[in-house]
């Protein structure tokens, strides 16, 4: 991983490639290399979808190499949603085979001159750029049945489907998976608009003739792979709670918490949340041959993901995530889990992102377009979207623009994206980080990674009332830091409550790259992140007061706990203070 | 093997059914079902003396806790009154299941709807001492405590207990010739017993454990009078 390639899609006679060397980007991988190059060669003022932006598509550090959960991959550039920095990443097996290639990142610069659709080719021999028209509004699973059948089942796709052809803000970057199916995808922020606006369909990637790559120190490595997946089996988390039932095991206590969004984040419950939760979930998926265990890509010891068969025992898509049974469940009234993973379907295969298409379908509801519960009116707007007609044009832009085009003030977006599956007002906590994430509303931003372990920003007493500022604050260094790593974020859990088990981490980091990295490194690499981003929305025009929830999240009361968002203002803009 | 009783107002079903199937009573055990309990008593020690588990299982398995809807730090301090909703859960993922957890290090975050306990609403646990609350089961908790609490007899709403038994597999709805005699009844007392066999159903079925079994009449006045609950 000690070059990028860089391909020019204005350049002079058609797209050209250049492999150069990885340079001033030298250590850096997953979220801090696309952070990194979108804060440095992109203008703050250009627009999302012109040919100054760049799309970065960054392996992880440890990808590629035999290392456990090292198989996600980042997705950056300027986001047309957001109008700022955006990271988004993926699971699915891109990450491994690109960095088995070589390759630190791949960037795509400039815009074709006419509008053509081009499919990029790598492999070990090279990189070849076809036109290929033909591939023109195909949805992501046709796609990549005709990539098999052009380049054999040893290749790694990632594409866009119509949605980011249409540049639609909330369009998707797929990912394929271990059986190659679309079912993953960097989904936040409209990244798969901005490829689109490359005018490239799909990036396939063979790593045949390659092999895994070597570490500094093979046997350090070897052992600190073996004490870090020991310390993911023996989590009850990532060994047993996420395996059997997947991320969707949090329905039943989000929901009995109160912090369960439904019907537009109208209340804090929903009735239905017994019919669509894990448990449900992996029991339905027993009953008609599908798997309720499986991971999204190789070298996954948690598998938290699923397979999902419909009621006549046939693969649909992959097992809904929490974040999707929610946005197209709970939050719009459905309670039907079938209907709910038919929309999974859809979105992978539009290219939609799931959370941004289940809060705007929300949107329309409360708008009137179809009834909160209708399962079916969800479904054909979903299709609308898909097909790109005229309402479909508004919808697939997002929660933010159907409010404005239906004239609603109840849109729960923050700097233009969509809030995910917990309601702010009951856990007031997460809604600090909401507001002042750089990437916009995003459960992801501040995860879970211990500050005791970490030790980012010293002690904090959590009696204060600055206590979830500062916990918010320090929570999104430390998510900045494993994204950049390129490691599953589901590791944060073990990690957050095995000393050991980070400290593994590190071993594999320092024992891959010859280094001798501590936890304040690491949190140095997150806090350096956060500032590349926070200064490029700066430049791009944000300002504090963009780093706030919508109003009503402050004025209703929200049930069972009638709850309201009590954080001050003033409290917010201290988040990045230190 | 269903076994089904009726009394003026309670009707109890008891079933038997093989160790696989006993998933089909889940969704039950999500929505939640009643459960009596020694009124006034502490979360913990429903969960070390109603349900049997030890201080090490506790500590281990049970790390996210509500009390109506209000996550639970301290099980010892929690109160159990009548009509109280109770669930129970492992550790769960992600950001809020740190913060949801007991006496975790994210719980500041959510502050505002945490469970504050010690006092007993005014007029809860009055009376013979004992009444029901709703018990949930999340995640493994389902299957490590919800055959255990089927056994011993739940309490379920007419409703979702007639959809369930309507969507019950082959094997398990054979013998339900009482289950009309459910149909109308605003609640009725269920206990599901594991047989010792699997996949065939009620032959040979253990008959549903005695234990806590309360003669009709106490157990009638106790369910109807104090159902409604204290909030």
């Amino acid at each position: 991983m000690d070059k990028l390639l860089r391909i020019n899609m204005s350049a002079e006679g058609g797209p050209a490639a250049r492999t150069v060397p990885v340079g001033e980007y030298a250590g850096l991988g997953g979220r801090a290399l696309t952070s990194a190059v979108v804060s440095k060669e992109v203008p703050p003022l250009a627009h999302p979808l012109g040919e100054d932006n760049r799309l970065v598509i960054a392996p992880g550090m440890l990808s590629g190499t035999i290392a456990a959960m090292s198989g996600r991959c980042s997705v950056g550039g300027k986001s047309p949603l957001t109008g700022g920095i955006k990271e988004s990443n993926s699971g699915g097996q891109a990450s491994q085979v690109l960095a088995r290639l070589g390759y630190a990142a791949i960037i795509l610069e400039g815009r074709p001159k006419e509008n053509d659709l081009y499919k990029i080719f790598i492999s070990r021999d090279g990189v070849t750029i076809t036109r290929d028209n033909s591939l023109r509004m195909l949805g992501n699973y046709a796609l990549v049945e005709k990539m098999k059948a052009e380049h054999g089942d040893r290749i790694a796709c990632v594409s866009i489907g119509p949605a980011g052809e249409m540049k639609m803000c909330a369009a998707s970057v797929a990912f394929t998976d271990m059986e190659l199916r679309p079912t993953r995808h960097a989904g936040r922020g409209g990244l798969g608009a901005v490829m689109g606006s490359k005018g490239v369909k799909v990036i396939v990637l063979d790593d045949t003739g390659t092999s895994n790559r070597v570490p500094r120190d093979v046997e350090k490595f070897r052992a600190a792979n073996k004490a870090f997946v020991d310390g993911l089996r023996r989590h009850p988390v990532t060994g047993e709670g996420l395996p059997a039932f997947g991320t969707n095991i949090l329905a039943n206590v989000i929901n009995e918490a109160g912090a369960y969004p439904t019907h537009n984040f109208l209340w804090g419950r929903f009735d239905g949340t017994a019919k669509i939760s894990g448990e449900t979930e992996a029991e339905l998926e027993k009953a008609r041959g599908g798997n309720p265990t499986h991971g999204c890509h190789r070298g996954c010891v948690i598998r938290c993901s699923g397979i999902w068969h419909d009621k006549d025992g046939r693969y649909l898509t992959k097992q809904p995530e929490y974040e999707t049974v929610w946005a197209h469940g709970a939050n719009c009234g459905i309670d039907d889990i079938d209907a709910i993973a038919m929309m999974d379907r859809l979105d992978d295969d539009y290219g939609l992102d799931t959370i941004e298409m289940g809060a705007t379908i929300a949107v329309a509801m409360e708008a009137g377009l179809v009834q909160f519960g209708d399962a079916k009116g969800a479904i054909n707007l979903l299709h609308e979207a898909g097909k790109g007609t005229p309402l479909g044009r508004i919808l697939g832009n997002g929660a933010a623009v159907t409010g404005k085009a239906f004239g609603i003030e109840r849109v729960p977006v923050v700097k233009g994206q969509a809030l995910p599956a917990y309601d702010p007002r009951a856990i007031q906590g997460i809604g600090v980080t909401y507001a002042t994430s750089p990437m916009g509303a995003d459960h992801t931003a501040g995860y879970a990674v211990a500050t005791n372990i970490l030790k980012v920003g010293g002690y904090i007493d959590p009696l204060k009332p600055e206590g979830q500022i500062e916990l918010s604050r320090n929570l999104q260094i430390a998510t900045a830091a494993i994204d950049s790593t390129g490691m599953c974020l589901f590791i944060a859990f073990a990690v957050m409550d095995q000393p050991d088990t980070f400290q593994a981490l590190l071993d594999l980091l320092n024992a891959f790259y010859g280094l001798a990295m501590t936890g304040d490194d690491v949190t140095a690499l997150g806090r350096k992140v956060l500032q590349w981003e926070r200064e490029f929305n700066a430049k791009a025009g944000f300002t504090k007061e963009h780093d706030r929830l919508p109003e009503f999240f402050r004025k209703e009361l929200l049930p069972p706990h009638n709850a309201t968002f009590q954080v001050p203002d003033a409290e917010m803009d201290r988040v990045f203070d230190s | 093997m269903a076994e089904s009783t009726r009394s003026d107002a309670v009707p109890t079903l008891g079933l038997t059914v093989p160790a696989e199937r006993v998933a089909c009573f889940f969704p039950l055990l999500q929505r939640g079902v009643g459960v009596r309990v020694r009124l006034g008593i502490p979360v913990g020690v429903f969960l070390r003396e109603g349900l049997g588990l030890s201080d090490a299982t506790i500590e281990a398995r049970i790390q996210t806790v509500f009390l109506d809807g209000r996550p639970v730090d301290d099980i010892e301090e929690a109160l159990l009154c009548e009509g109280s909703t109770l669930a129970l859960a492992p550790a769960m993922p992600g950001l809020m299941g740190a913060m949801l957890r007991r006496g975790g290090y994210y719980a500041p975050m959510r502050s505002g709807i945490t469970h504050r306990g010690g006092t007993l609403p005014q007029g809860a646990g009055e009376g013979e001492g004992e009444g029901f609350i709703i018990v949930k089961l999340f995640g493994a908790a389902l299957r490590e405590l919800g055959p255990a609490l089927l056994a011993r007899g739940v309490a379920v709403d007419g409703g979702p207990l007639a959809s369930l038994l309507e969507s019950l597999p082959e094997d398990c709805r054979r013998g339900l010739g009482g289950r009309a005699a459910l149909e109308g009844r605003e609640r009725a007392l269920l206990r599901v017993a594991v047989s010792g066999e699997t996949g065939r159903g009620s032959k040979g079925a253990n008959r549903p454990p005695r234990a806590g079994r309360r003669r009709p009449g106490r157990r009638r006045a106790g369910f109807r009078r104090r159902w409604r609950g204290c909030r």
